[in-house]
């Protein structure tokens, strides 16, 4: 049974692409320094492997949700697709460009021209309007004063998520559920090739949260890349793909029941008019 | 620079949301600039003050004046002569003109306490006898008539030159010119009358202050003739009497760095004769020289206190922005993950640390320069000046502490570990 839905997009090459990549973390003290006291080999650190040779690709216009229990590694994961941390080993292409060895700079222009970010506590920034907080990634694109156009965008994003009426209002006087959509359109801003949404509805209600995966569909139908963690599986069945983790490992990697369930109709319908 | 701009607009925003402690910080600055500007504005004021007083006796001018020897010297002249004889005499002045060849002029003074008196007026001035070079040496400015002159002197003529309060003591309604005013048992007619001058005060405790206001000038050979040399006070039944020729000699050599070379030359001439240390040698130049240093240690002083008082001000910034940065660490999270390098984030704090320090310079510098005015108003006396320089001096510094104090809170913030930073509650 194929994946009928994303089958065209298969065929391109994939966006993102990270082969066996591993990340350990080197808790306690570094081993570098050291008093004349300290006997060789000696080591009081302890040696943390958050992923253990992790392979994926994801491809254009995919909606991906990364699941697993604290500690099997999907924040890690989250951290070096965001470009904010550099695996030990292995490779990360990103579109056609291997991010996992660039410098810290570089890093940083990876993510203000091709990612965007949701946090699950949207992280705006408290003393900047809603219209400088949805374009503060373009300051960080180098240049000075924002060009007119960039200005409309911002514009246009906010009044997309239904704050065109608020720009001059602050984080304070919003509802969570408004500071998350600042935070929607702060990641569309630069037109990234992937948004990255990590536990986005984490701090809201029902309701609210429902609101928030509606507007990530319409983008991801608008053909936007998204890839998200989370822990609830109702969030996650909003994705098409769900990715399942443990240990550092990807454990299970496949459509989501959504999904599975929109193939099966489809795949009955067609059986039915064969059948026919 | 429209980068910096933004980031000066969008750093004064951040600066705003926490105004009082913002405000306070500032304060630091604001009284150190303050402090700087306005105590090198009174050491400034306090030197230049001094300065002009010495330049007013004339920095090229070497003093020599007469003395009256104290007891014990008296005492050790032999068996005390019933007239008290000391001082410089024409043989010295003569002497000094004749061997010192760097001195262009010389003024020679008899100064003597007389009463002078017109018709009922009188007025217990100082008649001074003198040439026609005193009004130049002492910037004395006619106000009408005219000065003594050389031809006065040599024909011993009996005019006199009044000052302006003996002038307005003794004719106080009438024009002076051409009457006459009596000196001791002879008269003298009025040929001018010198404007009002300050008098000269004490520089360096070397000089008493001069009072010109209540003389009357004759010619030195007018003087010699009528008063001679001994001067008779009787006084309650024991009678004190003094020679002297000459109360002071100024002699002015060419140049300003003709005057240390003359002073040992001129001591020679004198002293030899003089055991009795009855002369004294003043030098305004060394009084200049002397009160530069002093006025120089002044503003070091004054103006290292100050700058520690900046330097208070600088350490209240850098302890603000580290808890500043603590306090913003997720700020700073959110900025680095979304595309801002290592140095947006340095240059952003360090932009707020300049506006903080730059503001605080600004209002320091105002209120530097309203602070003098405001000790000149309550303490007359005082003199201050502000110069350009401490006020450029004082905000470079400032603007330099804001750079220095808040490199290392901005390189903190930067070198966080954005995850880190992020998970930062």
């Amino acid at each position: 049974m194929d994946f009928q839905v994303d089958s065209a997009n298969r065929a391109d090459k994939p966006l993102v692409s990270i082969v066996d990549v591993r990340k350990t973390y080197v808790m306690g003290h570094a081993p570098s320094g050291g008093g004349i006291f300290r006997r060789k080999g000696a080591s009081n650190t302890v040696t943390v492997h958050a992923l253990q040779g992790v392979s994926v690709d994801f491809y254009p216009g995919e909606y991906v949700a990364i699941m697993g229990a604290s500690g099997s590694g999907k924040s890690t994961m989250l951290n070096l697709l965001g470009c904010l941390d550099r695996p030990t080993s292995g490779q990360y292409m990103l579109g056609d460009r291997d991010v996992s060895r660039l410098d810290d700079d570089e890093l940083s222009e990876v993510r203000s021209r091709y990612l965007g970010f949701i946090f699950q506590s949207y992280n705006l920034i408290q003393q900047y309007t809603v219209l400088e907080n949805i374009q503060l990634p373009l300051t960080y694109q180098g240049g000075g004063e924002l060009s007119p156009e960039a200005v409309e965008r911002s514009v246009e994003l906010a009044t997309m998520v239904g704050l065109g009426e608020r720009l001059d209002h602050r984080p304070t006087q919003l509802s969570g559920g408004q500071q998350q959509r600042v935070a929607i359109a702060r990641s569309l801003i630069n037109d990234p090739y992937i948004i990255l949404a990590d536990e986005a509805t984490g701090n809201l209600d029902t309701k609210t949260s429902h609101e928030i995966m509606e507007m990530l569909q319409r983008l991801n139908d608008a053909g936007k890349t998204i890839i998200m963690v989370t822990h609830e599986d109702d969030i996650a069945e909003h994705a098409k793909r769900i990715i399942r983790m443990r240990d550092g490992l990807i454990i299970e990697d496949g459509p989501s029941p959504r999904m599975i369930a929109a193939g099966q109709a489809a795949q009955g319908s067609l059986a039915a008019s064969v059948e026919a | 620079m429209r980068r910096i701009w933004r980031g000066l607009k969008l750093g004064m925003k951040s600066l705003l949301l926490h105004k009082l402690r913002s405000g306070l910080t500032v304060l630091g600055i604001v009284f150190g600039v303050a402090a700087v500007i306005s105590m090198l504005a009174i050491a400034e004021g306090s030197s230049r003050d001094a300065q002009e007083r010495i330049r007013a006796l004339g920095a090229t001018n070497i003093i020599v004046r007469s003395v009256k020897p104290s007891d014990e010297a008296q005492a050790t002249g032999g068996r005390p002569s019933r007239i008290l004889n000391y001082g410089i005499k024409y043989d010295d002045f003569d002497r000094i003109m004749a061997t010192v060849p760097t001195i262009r002029k010389a003024l020679p003074i008899r100064e003597i306490r007389k009463q002078v008196r017109r018709l009922q007026y009188y007025l217990d001035g100082r008649v001074v006898g003198t040439t026609q070079d005193y009004a130049e040496f002492n910037m004395l400015q006619i106000e009408r008539g005219r000065f003594l002159t050389a031809a006065d002197n040599e024909k011993y003529q009996n005019y006199a030159v009044l000052a302006s309060t003996t002038a307005k003591t003794l004719f106080p309604y009438e024009d002076p010119i051409g009457e006459s005013v009596k000196l001791g048992s002879d008269y003298y007619t009025v040929v001018g009358v010198t404007k009002e001058r300050e008098s000269s005060a004490g520089v360096g405790g070397s000089l008493a202050a001069q009072d010109f206001n209540k003389d009357v000038y004759i010619p030195l050979n007018t003087c010699r003739v009528r008063f001679g040399e001994k001067i008779i006070n009787n006084r309650s039944g024991s009678m004190e009497a003094e020679e002297t020729q000459l109360s002071q000699v100024t002699l002015q050599v060419g140049a300003i760095d003709q005057v240390q070379p003359t002073v040992p030359i001129i001591k020679a001439a004198y002293e030899r004769f003089h055991p009795k240390k009855d002369v004294e040698m003043t030098v305004p130049y060394d009084l200049l020289l002397e009160a530069q240093r002093a006025a120089r240690q002044f503003s070091i002083i004054l103006g290292t206190i100050a700058a520690i008082s900046l330097l208070v001000g600088g350490i209240g910034i850098m302890n603000i922005m580290l808890a500043t940065v603590t306090e913003r660490t997720r700020e700073i999270g959110i900025r680095r993950a979304l595309g801002a390098k290592r140095k947006d984030i340095t240059q952003q704090f360090l932009i707020e640390t300049v506006v903080l320090s730059g503001v605080g310079g600004l209002l320091g510098v105002s209120m530097g320069i309203a602070i003098p005015r405001l000790i000149v108003y309550f303490i007359p006396d005082q003199k201050a000046f502000v110069t350009g320089m401490s006020v450029l001096l004082a905000f470079g510094i400032s603007v330099a502490v804001g750079i220095l104090f808040g490199l290392y809170p901005a390189r903190r913030a930067a070198m966080m570990d954005p995850i880190e930073a992020l998970r930062h509650e």
